[in-house]
């Protein structure tokens, strides 16, 4: 167990699912994909300058071509003429083949790759620190992915409305006077900026996990984007060090399991879920099919009491078949209406009781308040 | 969010993993630690290094340097080393260079103590990584690795020094034999096509030109005009054979035998060589020694069988 690196585990998921939650819901989630693609170029072009594999300043490229991915998707989007997703995908495969050309063209023999330039294995963050007049503080990407985290926090408290207007409303955002184009490259320098650095820290495909998972797992069961966004902090801490005891006790590779335990939530919050789960949904559902069966079967003694085929029609044995259910069906259902007191049986004919009738008066008035609302 | 009682049985599950991992073993091996990273690095340090030290190897047979993931244990291992040898000139990527920032005495660089004169280099300022495919380059860096143990365990100076002078002699005899299986393909076919460029260093020892369908770099892509003008190459100088590695798929060598094959010209894989990392035990080929004479035999049969 090293509590350094599961607190580069944690502060990585904290940074990354708070503007997690903003990308997903302005339908940009795979913008990270896009960006860990697109810094190959910001990489090769660097280094035509300096010449150098180890020089800093690739870094720089690399960062200045995930904030240049975030612009050009959000030109392109803006311009209103494509979607979202196929902004990405036209920004991340046009930026990206140009990077695999130079190298094919220019530098076939050099090893030019993402991993000269970005650790990404989160195991090795801790032989990085932040030493600072001779004391040793400890990872620096804690310190770098903490930084991270609190400018997004600040950024999204000062700017709570205004963001809130501007991802679910723009054009209400418009004519209040707010500018949406303002804010989204705010917020889409901040992503890519920390994308960046989480990269280097818990390396490519793990930073999508961590930045969309939370998110979704927290759509799940708020309604409210407060809600929304601390659920998700509270879900990223979960999948961090559940991940990490996970990797850790099974000496795995830690962004593995982080990355496996980030689904695994989402799955079992999918299946779970009190309101939107799948399984209380099911059962929602259920319930709802066997009250309108009895409903129907009040309907149905309800409209042929005194008359001439009452005696068939109302027989015990004979409902199940005009109605066209299966016995099994027809008992369940008539055992449950008789234990609410809506039926009774005499003489094996069904009759309504006097909860059964107030049942289907109430039901027709709100049915005709129902139609008189829908016609003016 | 939790309620009273799930609270208690998280915190239960909490205690058992943690009391689970408190009883996790440490190391009870009482030799100093040497942890590697490539397994000819590792090799290197065990032929000097015997009985008398322990050495763990990070990137493991037949795992391209670039695709390692580290685990818990490699940082483990790492914290613990008392000497960390790699092979440096970015071999090991970013992740090599993370590494100097542990305690300087404990970590050799192997790449650092070769004489730049003897480096190859890919692009002004970038040398070429595969060092250890000049057995000069490799006999040279023998009493590197010797010193950097002496220093950390001078109690078995006598047996590092006795040990490196044996193995400086084993690469001798074996650059000897190697040179004598060369001298039978005539020079003219002496010529390497391998998928990727990791063989420039034993072109220059043992005069063979190399190319290589993809050159250096695994996010290049080898186009189709590369593999023509192979091909062309292949069917001009009648090179019989040409080979893949352990480490990078087939798939770009396949394309220039069928490439040779509409010029009319018989092209086989001659075989798989070692190129970034040695083989497993039970293939017999473990050692840098070992790779290094199963792709001497492979390439000179190859390029043989056609007389």
């Amino acid at each position: 167990m090293n509590v350094e690196i599961l607190a580069v585990a944690i502060m990585t998921g904290l940074a990354t699912s708070l503007l997690g939650v903003f990308l997903v819901l302005r339908r940009m989630a795979m913008m990270t994909d896009a960006i860990s693609h697109t810094i190959l170029l910001g990489i090769v072009l660097a280094f035509m300058w300096v010449g150098s594999l180890t020089s800093p300043v690739l870094l720089v490229g690399a960062t200045l071509m995930g904030v240049m991915t975030a612009y050009g998707v959000e030109v392109l989007y803006k311009s209103h003429r494509i979607k979202e997703d196929a902004a990405i995908g036209v920004v991340f495969t046009f930026l990206f083949s140009l990077s695999v050309l130079i190298i094919t063209l220019q530098f076939r023999n050099v090893h030019l790759d993402i991993d000269m330039v970005l650790l990404g294995k989160i195991e090795f963050t801790i032989f990085e620190r932040w030493r600072f007049l001779g004391f040793d503080f400890g990872p620096r990407a804690f310190f770098v992915m903490g930084f991270a985290w609190l400018i997004s926090l600040v950024f999204i408290a000062v700017f709570f409305k205004e963001l809130k207007i501007t991802s679910f409303d723009p054009a209400l955002a418009s004519v209040l006077g707010i500018s949406p184009v303002l804010f989204h490259y705010a917020l889409m320098t901040l992503v890519s900026l920390t994308a960046v650095a989480a990269f280097n820290a818990v390396g490519a495909i793990l930073v999508i996990a961590l930045m969309i998972g939370p998110p979704i797992t927290a759509l799940l069961v708020t309604r409210t984007l407060v809600k929304t966004l601390v659920v998700a902090q509270l879900i990223a801490l979960f999948n961090a060090f559940t991940g990490y005891l996970l990797g850790s006790l099974l000496d795995l590779t830690i962004s593995g399991t982080m990355a496996t335990v980030t689904l695994l939530t989402f799955l079992v919050v999918m299946v779970c879920a009190p309101e939107k789960g799948l399984l209380g949904q099911t059962f929602r559902r259920q319930r709802q099919r066997q009250m309108l069966a009895i409903a129907t079967l009040i309907r149905h003694i309800a409209n042929h009491e005194n008359t001439p085929e009452a005696a068939d029609e109302l027989d015990i044995e004979n409902t199940a078949s005009h109605l066209q259910w299966s016995r099994t069906f027809y008992r369940k259902r008539l055992e449950k209406a008789m234990a609410q007191h809506y039926l009774t049986v005499e003489n094996k004919q069904l009759t309504l009781t006097e909860i059964g009738r107030h049942y289907i008066r109430q039901f027709d008035d709100d049915a005709r308040l129902a139609e008189r609302r829908d016609n003016t | 969010m939790f309620t009273r009682r799930k609270q208690l049985v998280l915190l239960g599950l909490l205690l058992t993993v943690m009391t689970l991992w408190a009883c996790g073993t440490d190391r009870d091996d009482e030799r100093p630690l040497v942890v590697t990273t490539t397994t000819y690095v590792g090799d290197l340090v065990r032929q000097i290094g015997g009985p008398y030290i322990e050495v763990i190897t990070l990137i493991g047979p037949g795992i391209d340097p670039h695709d390692y993931q580290p685990r818990q244990s490699d940082t483990k291992w790492l914290l613990d080393a008392d000497l960390v040898v790699i092979n440096g000139l970015n071999l090991e990527e970013r992740f090599g260079e993370v590494l100097r920032n542990l305690d300087s005495r404990s970590l050799l660089v192997l790449g650092d103590h070769v004489k730049t004169e003897q480096l190859l280099f890919e692009a002004p300022n970038v040398p070429d990584p595969h060092i250890w495919f000049d057995p000069a380059i490799w006999m040279a860096l023998a009493p590197v690795v010797r010193d950097a143990l002496i220093a950390i365990d001078p109690a078995n100076q006598a047996a590092y020094t006795a040990r490196t002078l044996q193995y400086q002699r084993d690469i001798e005899v074996f650059v000897h034999y190697a040179m004598q299986q060369v001298e039978t393909v005539p020079s003219s076919r002496r010529i390497l096509v391998t998928a990727h460029d990791a063989f420039a260093y034993f072109g220059r020892a043992f005069g063979f030109e190399v190319y290589a369908v993809q050159g250096i770099s695994t996010s290049g892509e080898a186009s189709i005009v590369d593999i023509e003008n192979l091909a062309r190459l292949l069917a001009e100088l009648d090179i019989p054979a040409l080979f893949v590695e352990t480490t990078v798929p087939e798939a770009t060598i396949q394309a220039v035998v069928e490439a040779a094959a509409a010029l009319n010209h018989t092209v086989v894989v001659g075989g798989t060589l070692y190129s970034d990392s040695a083989g497993v035990i039970a293939s017999g080929t473990d050692t840098y020694l070992r790779a290094y004479r199963h792709n001497i035999t492979t390439i000179i049969q190859a390029l043989q069988s056609h007389d």
